[in-house]
């Protein structure tokens, strides 16, 4: 008795994607869209962007499915290949994007416990709040565990530059994390 | 402290959206579908656009290719064109010095040089009156030996008929004969005289070879006598012989389009051939329509009317959601056009625009709706496809629907014999009522190709 398409492991959905299966395909996109989003939403500025960023992804990865190793696995490849559309998003949207700063404040203890309260939606919120290499390089080295030369080399910036904007990136959001929720967990309190 | 936040939250960050769950996958998908359907057509675009330059390069070189091969051909014919019939039946030649005369003198005017009778005699003497009666052929008077003949032929019973209304500047007859001024192609174009020449008489008819430029070949309204017509070539024959032609004209329909509704335009490319009938009304317009056998696709998405029997049958199952939808429609129907053709000419071909509506009759339809389903009732939540197929459930033939499509079209007719001729004709049909079981509003546009029995 033949499965169902939903039951197929990923290397069975693999196989049938690779032979232009257009169910397969369908079913390889809404198990692994939640996953790409995960990460095409840390980098672009809204959700549009992050779709847009993520269907280039699928496409790519359709079109290079043939050549996928079955030997790997298949998220860390996938997940290149997102990071890589993200930044290919970016660069096309370069000229809307609007740099902001945010105002340093005094630097505050912050309790680290409030941190796993954050949710996914705030977390985004946070982000975008940081100026957009700085997200960018955040977001490479700290969660995609890029090397600041590979970041240096994807941005097409100096190395040192990374370096700069990943530092000021974790204290932005260490101020943006007080600002905006150590002071309602004290409240709270 | 500083590190140990950082390395909290991007921990944090990290299996937040290692697993993170986003509801809008399908909304996903279909975005990329249409993606996709936008590529591929892009790609169909850059694909047919140089075969496109190329045909429209090949038609554009064909009209210019013919234009030429016309004028050349004009030019031919004008320079074998005759001067002088001599339809004689001589019986003496002792004054072929008198017929001679005219012509060796200058600028004569030739209206009519001489007819006459003479119902007597046997020509050339030895030749019978029968003999010569059914195979009588006009004799091209070649330079150097035309002189000859005549002086053995010539004869005051000569019926001598020269049609040339003008005057001819010429020296000798022998020589080429050069008019000065127009000459009126209609009596001066003459090829053959099968036997309607003659009916009791034997006949010679004679003719020169002359060089006519092509500018000074006019229509004249000079008459022609009956028995210099009866030699008209077939060139003169086309040209003035007007036969009238019939009002209605047949053509071969073949056309290829893309079917578009309110949902976007459909990637599959269409085929329809048929008949087309064109009814002269005026000079320049007509009236056309025709039949023809087409099909019409439509895709679109999204739990709509033309779902709406699945959705409850999918529905009535407890806890299981139909998320997305996407039905192809396919539908094969006869397309008959009522339009109005505005014709006028351009150079050789003729060039048209055409407005009408159409109608249809729906022979074939079918609907295949593409769902997702999601299945709350499960532990868990399970998502599955599920595909089903619709037929009209009345049966064939059943729709037939008056006015469905606004038609636009232009197009070039241009001839390819004296009979027949090609016209390619961009044309849109945009949907003004639907037609069909779920009562679509599909359009199309696209090239049609006739082949006309007309010219």
């Amino acid at each position: 008795m033949s499965k169902s398409l939903s039951e197929l492991s990923d290397q069975d959905l693999i196989a049938k994607c690779r032979k232009d299966d257009s169910k397969a395909q369908e079913m390889l996109y809404k198990r692994f869209y939640g996953y790409a989003m995960g990460i095409s939403l840390r980098y672009c500025i809204n959700r549009d962007d992050a779709l847009e960023s993520v269907n280039d992804s699928f496409i790519k990865l359709f079109k290079t499915i043939k050549a996928f190793d079955d030997g790997r696995l298949i998220k860390p490849w996938f997940r290149q290949i997102i990071v890589n559309s993200a930044i290919d998003n970016r660069r096309k949207n370069l000229k809307h994007v609007a740099v902001l700063d945010i105002e340093y404040t005094n630097e505050v203890a912050v309790d680290s416990n409030i941190i796993s309260k954050i949710s996914a939606q705030e977390i985004l919120e946070l982000l975008k709040e940081l100026p957009e290499m700085h997200r960018m390089v955040f977001n490479l080295y700290e969660i995609d565990g890029y090397t600041h030369e590979e970041i240096a080399d994807i941005l097409e910036m100096p190395s040192s530059s990374s370096r700069v904007y990943l530092s000021r990136a974790k204290e932005k959001l260490r101020r943006l994390v007080k600002a905006h929720f150590y002071l309602n967990y004290e409240r709270a309190i | 402290m500083k590190e140990q936040f950082d390395k909290t939250l991007r921990n944090h960050i990290k299996d937040t959206f290692g697993s993170y769950h986003d509801q809008y996958a399908d909304d996903g998908w279909n975005k990329l579908v249409n993606k996709k359907r936008r590529k591929r057509r892009g790609l169909i675009f850059w694909y047919t656009l140089p075969g496109g330059i190329a045909a429209a390069l090949a038609i554009i070189w064909l009209y210019n290719w013919n234009t030429l091969t016309n004028t050349t051909y004009l030019t031919n014919k004008a320079t074998i064109a005759k001067t002088e019939i001599v339809i004689e039946k001589p019986n003496k030649v002792d004054n072929l010095s008198q017929i001679e005369r005219p012509f060796k003198n200058s600028n004569i005017d030739l209206n009519v040089i001489a007819v006459s009778k003479n119902k007597s005699k046997n020509l050339f003497g030895y030749q019978s009156k029968q003999a010569v009666k059914k195979t009588i052929k006009p004799t091209l008077i070649e330079q150097g030996n035309s002189s000859e003949n005549q002086l053995d032929l010539a004869d005051d019973d000569r019926l001598l008929l020269s049609i040339i209304n003008n005057r001819i500047s010429t020296n000798d007859v022998n020589e080429k004969l050069k008019p000065e001024s127009k000459v009126n192609a209609k009596n001066l174009i003459l090829e053959t005289a099968e036997a309607n020449l003659v009916n009791d008489d034997n006949y010679v008819v004679r003719t020169t070879e002359i060089e006519i430029p092509q500018q000074n070949v006019g229509i004249g309204s000079r008459k022609i006598p009956s028995k210099v017509l009866a030699v008209n070539t077939p060139l003169i024959s086309t040209k003035n012989n007007l036969v009238k032609k019939s009002k209605f004209n047949l053509a071969v329909d073949a056309n290829t389009y893309y079917s578009f509704s309110e949902r976007g335009v459909n990637d599959q490319v269409n085929l329809g051939f048929g008949i087309a009938t064109t009814y002269k009304l005026g000079k320049n317009l007509s009236l056309n329509s025709g039949i023809l056998l087409n099909q019409q696709t439509s895709s679109f998405e999204g739990l709509d009317n033309a779902s709406f029997s699945n959705r409850l049958a999918v529905n009535s199952a407890f806890a299981v959601v139909p998320n997305a939808q996407i039905t192809n429609a396919k539908l094969v129907g006869l397309d008959i056009p009522l339009n109005i053709q505005y014709s006028f000419k351009m150079g050789k071909a003729k060039t048209f625009i055409t407005t009408g509506f159409s109608s249809y009759s729906v022979i074939n339809e079918e609907y295949i709706n593409d769902y997702s389903v999601t299945n709350y009732f499960f532990t868990g939540v399970n998502t599955s496809n599920i595909t089903t197929v619709q037929d009209n459930p009345a049966g064939s033939f059943t729709y037939f629907r008056f006015a469905r499509t606004l038609n636009f079209s232009f197009g070039l007719q241009y001839p390819l014999s004296n009979k027949n001729s090609l016209s390619v004709e961009p044309f849109v049909k945009y949907p003004i009522a639907g037609f069909g079981y779920e009562d679509l509003l599909i359009g199309s546009g696209g090239l049609s190709l006739k082949y006309n029995f007309s010219k």
